[in-house]
């Protein structure tokens, strides 16, 4: 019984919780549509399995160091009997819009432990090319030192992950590939693949098909969550979503 | 002199590394064009053409200190061109939103005349009954 309880902990861990959030657009230029649809879900990326996303603690964007609540223009989107989530917002002037997330923590009974995965992913509108780089002050956060929207398939990714505004040494990165063109894993360990940052914080990461790469660098929060009178430790995730195109 | 071939070959490689961008839209008839580098980076005193599909001069104009210009629309359709100098330009296709110059002439008048005469024909009747009922009576 403990081997079968302990091989399922090891088989759901192979399987990465990814909370997203992905735009219909990455770079808005002149001409084209100004408004942004922006999607929330949390899912397995790879392998396209849902899971039940609650309405989030806080969902917004970031311009020029403000940030703007779209919490009350959320609208849930039901599939498969399961909750994601969706908005709008209308682009109207120049400049590097960060969508973000802040879920509610999810508890993962096979690991007793919250997840909560502060997600991010930053567009640009009309060759503005300022703020991609900046921290919109997530409690942990990836910060790109490529300009994330407008990587080809096969570039290398850098960034840097903090905590509270600081970097985190050796933190371990997760990614995983937003899997729609029904791609096969040649192994369990191919669906997520996992990367360590120097001292700084640094990371770098190469991507090698068009599509969105979820990027989640995991560490221990500081702060543990109350659940029928017992305290759990809460996996905080410094989550960052970008796409690559292809280069024709 | 290798210092000022130096600076000279550094100014003009930004220039070569920045890409003019332009932000236009248009309200109630009036055209908004911005133009930058970056965001913080405004293309100062630029001359902005307006042009028609045969490549016509509809309006030159020339951007501010933020790198902004604006105007009555001249036409519905029409190419903005934002010039910059050392042959560095920018155009885009622009399609407006809101109604040309000629179009807003054939739009109904915003003044709103029907209240103006509603209230002059107030005005005359009120005076028109005060005079009626302050008149003198005519003895025959």
């Amino acid at each position: 019984m403990k081997v079968l309880l302990a091989s399922l902990v090891c088989a759901s861990s192979l399987f990465a919780h990814f909370q997203t959030v992905m735009t219909d657009k990455s770079v808005i230029e002149q001409g084209s549509s100004t408004k942004v649809s922006i999607n929330y879900e949390f899912t397995h990326p790879f392998e396209q399995k849902l899971m039940n996303m609650e309405k989030p603690k806080e969902a917004g964007v970031f311009l020029d160091g403000k940030k703007t609540s779209l919490l009350n223009i959320l609208q849930a989107v039901e599939k498969n009997k399961l909750t994601t989530w969706k908005s709008e917002y209308t682009i109207k002037e120049p400049g590097v819009y960060q969508f973000y997330v802040d879920p509610v923590p999810y508890f993962e009974p096979a690991e007793e432990k919250f997840i909560r995965h502060q997600t991010k992913t930053i567009i640009d509108a009309f060759g503005s090319g300022e703020g991609w780089d900046k921290p919109i002050g997530l409690k942990a956060e990836i910060i790109p030192l490529s300009r994330p929207y407008s990587l080809y398939a096969g570039n290398i990714f850098s960034a840097q992950v903090l905590f509270k505004g600081k970097p985190v040494p050796n933190a371990e990165v997760e990614v995983e590939f937003y899997n729609t063109k029904g791609l096969k894993a040649p192994n369990e360990m191919y669906i997520t693949q996992v990367f360590k940052a120097d001292k700084n914080g640094v990371f770098h990461v190469s991507l090698p098909q068009e599509g969105w790469w979820g990027f989640a660098a995991l560490m221990d929060d500081d702060e543990k969550i109350k659940k029928e009178g017992k305290s759990y430790p809460v996996e905080l995730g410094a989550v960052l979503w970008l796409k690559t195109e292809a280069m024709k | 002199m290798f210092r000022v071939w130096l600076l000279s070959f550094l100014c003009i490689s930004s220039l070569w590394a920045h890409k003019i961008n332009l932000f236009a839209y248009d309200e109630e008839g009036k055209l908004y064009v911005q133009s930058y580098f970056t965001k913080s980076s405004p293309c100062k005193q630029c001359v902005l053409k307006l042009l028609d599909d045969n490549q016509k001069e509809l309006l030159v104009l020339k951007t501010d200190d933020d790198g902004k210009a604006s105007a009555k629309l001249p036409a519905a359709e029409f190419s903005i061109v934002v010039e910059a100098g050392m042959g560095h330009q920018s155009q885009t296709h622009y399609v407006a939103q809101s109604h040309t110059k000629e179009e807003a002439k054939t739009l109904p008048s915003d003044t709103p005349w029907d209240k103006i005469l509603l209230g002059l024909a107030i005005i005359v009747f009120f005076f028109g009954v005060l005079y009626w009922t302050k008149r003198k009576p005519r003895h025959i």
